[in-house]
């Protein structure tokens, strides 16, 4: 199957310095991709940047070619204007941003923010809109009298279905969600994420899921991509990438988490934050003082650029590699089920 | 919850019943003292402007030979110095107060909240530029700016408003920019950025229905601040010439030395008008400043 999506050497500059530096990767249609990360290592750069949503202070470049089913020409995302944009967002690719709340326009009814949507790349007649509202959403289970309430007067569960409905409005075929999960309870949680999945399921979309959850990310993606300082240094099938991670920073992220009926107390936390995109080292970005990773490994080499083109790539690998795979992983998130 | 969405293919999530708010615009005016009176104040002067012709008791142009007479049984208010009906003159001249207020009121909304939007949606030079001409009106003092456009333009009503209007937008403007500041980075704003909206379109359905309780209040408090004006403007005589109201009625009072002749009957009642309607309408104003600024709110 072609790529849905293939991104090719994005960067993202802010004055100069990487924000984004050189990332690739693709998308078959109906799959699911996890970009992990700590903070500020580009996830959701990353992601406004597929939809050329940026502000103008950031700079992006490289090539995006997004391959809709019911368009024949692939869209070339880097070239397109903002007018030009205008057609493909929503259309072709819809958002889950990260607060519903504040996401919502506090003085619009919600069900109008979605014919909102539908209205701004379809003429369509208002019958038909309060139609696809409804259907839209007992798609992400609630009911239509919901749709006419303001956004304070639903709960961040609802709010955050409220957001799910309101990015499948246009029929996307791909959803970058950004941090959905994030500020909900576990239990509010498990319920977006199902929905999530069931969506993908039986609409077939493609999703793109950022998040700093590694628990969540296992639970919902295919593949699972690793952010660090502005590069995606680690991606593969989500099992291989946790049970066996390659580069040391994957393996430093995954001891940072605390382990459900593992041995009590806090995960191993890595020092400090990545470096700031002004000051990058030469060579492995890694490699800062506060964060050397365990002696032996060899890090002073610069990162690959284009790794090897194998299902997991890894940038910067490690001097030796081979260990026994990890026992794999009660997720805090599995409790949830 | 209850059993009407048991059959739900998905389930559905708690749906506790909400109130609506509290303080919406009618409780505001019908729910506290000062929205009541305000409220029932301005009612009345709004009746008169409609139907202070129909209910004045003699033509407010009429002369006649009762020439400044105190308050009697076929005058209740006494008459001018031309004998005309003071009471009619009041009743007919609270239409003139209450269109120039209004409208000049309205003006001033939307050049202030055009200037507002425009500037702080679109930022950098568009900003200065608009920033630099609000300064400009805030500076300079409105009534030697009024006298002067008034003296310029022939006297009319429409002048009275246009003049007024132009010269009373700049703090909206100030008001509403701040504002559309803060609103243009808000998540919906980006998230209608995302939706494929287009800037005007944004501005339109986002930003400016956010924007409107400021506004509003804000205009509440300038009709006020125009009613002042049409009586200041008409009793420096630069009011329409051809039309009464209470500012023109105290240019001719001081004229035609009603004062000195303690001809107090001419005098008070257009004053007394002017300064109760000005009241009444700050204070609407002032509660729905309130209403939208909670830093100015003492209890609630």
């Amino acid at each position: 199957m072609s790529a849905l999506l293939e991104v090719e050497g994005l960067r993202v500059t802010y004055r100069g310095d990487p924000i984004v530096d050189g990332v690739d990767f693709s998308l078959t249609p109906g799959e699911a991709v996890g970009l992990a990360g700590e903070s500020g290592c580009g996830k959701t750069t990353t992601a406004l940047a597929l939809m050329k949503l940026l502000p103008s202070s950031l700079k992006q470049s490289g090539v995006i070619t997004l391959r809709p089913p019911e368009v024949s020409e692939p869209i070339n995302i880097g070239k397109r204007t903002e007018a030009g944009m205008r057609l493909v967002r929503w259309r072709h690719v819809s958002l889950v941003f990260q607060g519903a709340m504040n996401s919502l326009d506090p003085v619009q009814r919600v069900d109008a923010q979605i014919a909102e949507a539908i209205r701004l790349h379809e003429s369509v007649s208002g019958k038909e809109v309060r139609e696809r509202i409804a259907e839209l959403l007992a798609t992400v289970g609630l009911t239509p009298a919901l749709g006419h309430r303001y956004a304070h007067q639903l709960s961040g569960g609802q709010r955050q279905r409220m957001m799910i409905a309101l990015a499948l409005a246009c029929r996307p075929s791909l959803v970058i969600a950004d941090e959905p999960t994030t500020a909900l309870d576990v239990v509010i949680q498990a319920q977006v994420l199902q929905l999530l999945e069931r969506l993908r399921e039986r609409l077939g979309l493609a999703l793109i899921l950022i998040s700093h959850d590694l628990g969540v990310l296992a639970e919902t993606c295919d593949r699972i991509a690793i952010m660090y300082a502005g590069r995606i240094v680690e991606i593969g099938q989500v099992s291989s990438v946790f049970d066996a991670p390659q580069h040391p920073y994957t393996k430093r992220l995954l001891d940072s988490l605390p382990l459900i009926g593992g041995r009590r107390g806090l995960g191993d936390p890595i020092p400090g934050g990545p470096p700031d995109p002004g000051e990058m080292p030469d060579g492995c970005r890694f490699r800062p003082a506060a964060r050397t990773p365990p002696s032996g490994v060899c890090l002073i080499r610069p990162c690959a650029r284009r790794p090897r083109a194998t299902a997991r790539r890894v940038t910067s690998r490690p001097g030796r590699s081979g260990r026994p795979p990890r026992p794999r992983r009660r997720w805090a998130h599995d409790l949830g089920r | 919850m209850s059993g009407e969405q048991a059959g739900a293919a998905v389930e559905v999530l708690a749906q506790p019943e909400f109130r609506d708010e509290p303080g919406t615009v009618r409780e505001l005016l019908l729910g506290t003292w000062r929205g009541r009176i305000g409220l029932a104040v301005v009612g009345i002067f709004v009746f008169m402007a409609v139907f202070g012709k129909a209910i004045a008791p003699y033509n407010p142009d009429a002369s006649s030979l009762d020439v400044l007479a105190p308050p009697n049984i076929h005058h209740l208010l006494g008459t001018t110095e031309n004998g005309s009906d003071v009471l009619s003159q009041v009743l007919v001249g609270a239409r003139v107060s209450i269109i120039v207020g209004f409208a000049a009121a309205a003006i001033s909304a939307v050049l202030g909240s055009a200037v507002g939007l425009v500037g702080g949606y679109f930022g950098g030079w568009t900003d200065r530029g608009l920033d630099a001409l609000e300064n400009w009106f805030l500076v300079i003092p409105t009534l030697p700016l009024m006298i002067v456009l008034a003296r310029i333009l022939s006297p009319s009503l429409t002048v009275l408003i246009v003049v007024i209007g132009l010269t009373s937008w700049a703090g909206t403007g100030r008001i509403v920019r701040a504002q559309v500041l803060t609103l243009r980075e808000r998540a919906f704003v980006e998230r209608a950025r995302a939706l494929g909206a287009g800037d005007g379109y944004i501005i339109r359905k986002h930003i400016l229905p956010n924007t409107l309780p400021l506004i509003f209040a804000n205009t509440v408090l300038i009709v006020a601040v125009a009613i002042l004006s049409e009586a200041a403007l008409s009793f420096l005589g630069l009011g329409d010439p051809t039309r009464i109201s209470w500012g023109t009625m105290l240019e001719n009072a001081f004229e035609s030395g009603a004062p000195s002749a303690q001809a107090w009957w001419y005098v008070i009642p257009p004053g007394l008008c002017i300064t109760v309607l000005v009241l009444a309408v700050s204070m609407l104003g002032y509660l729905f400043e309130e209403h939208v600024n909670p830093r100015l709110r003492e209890n609630r």
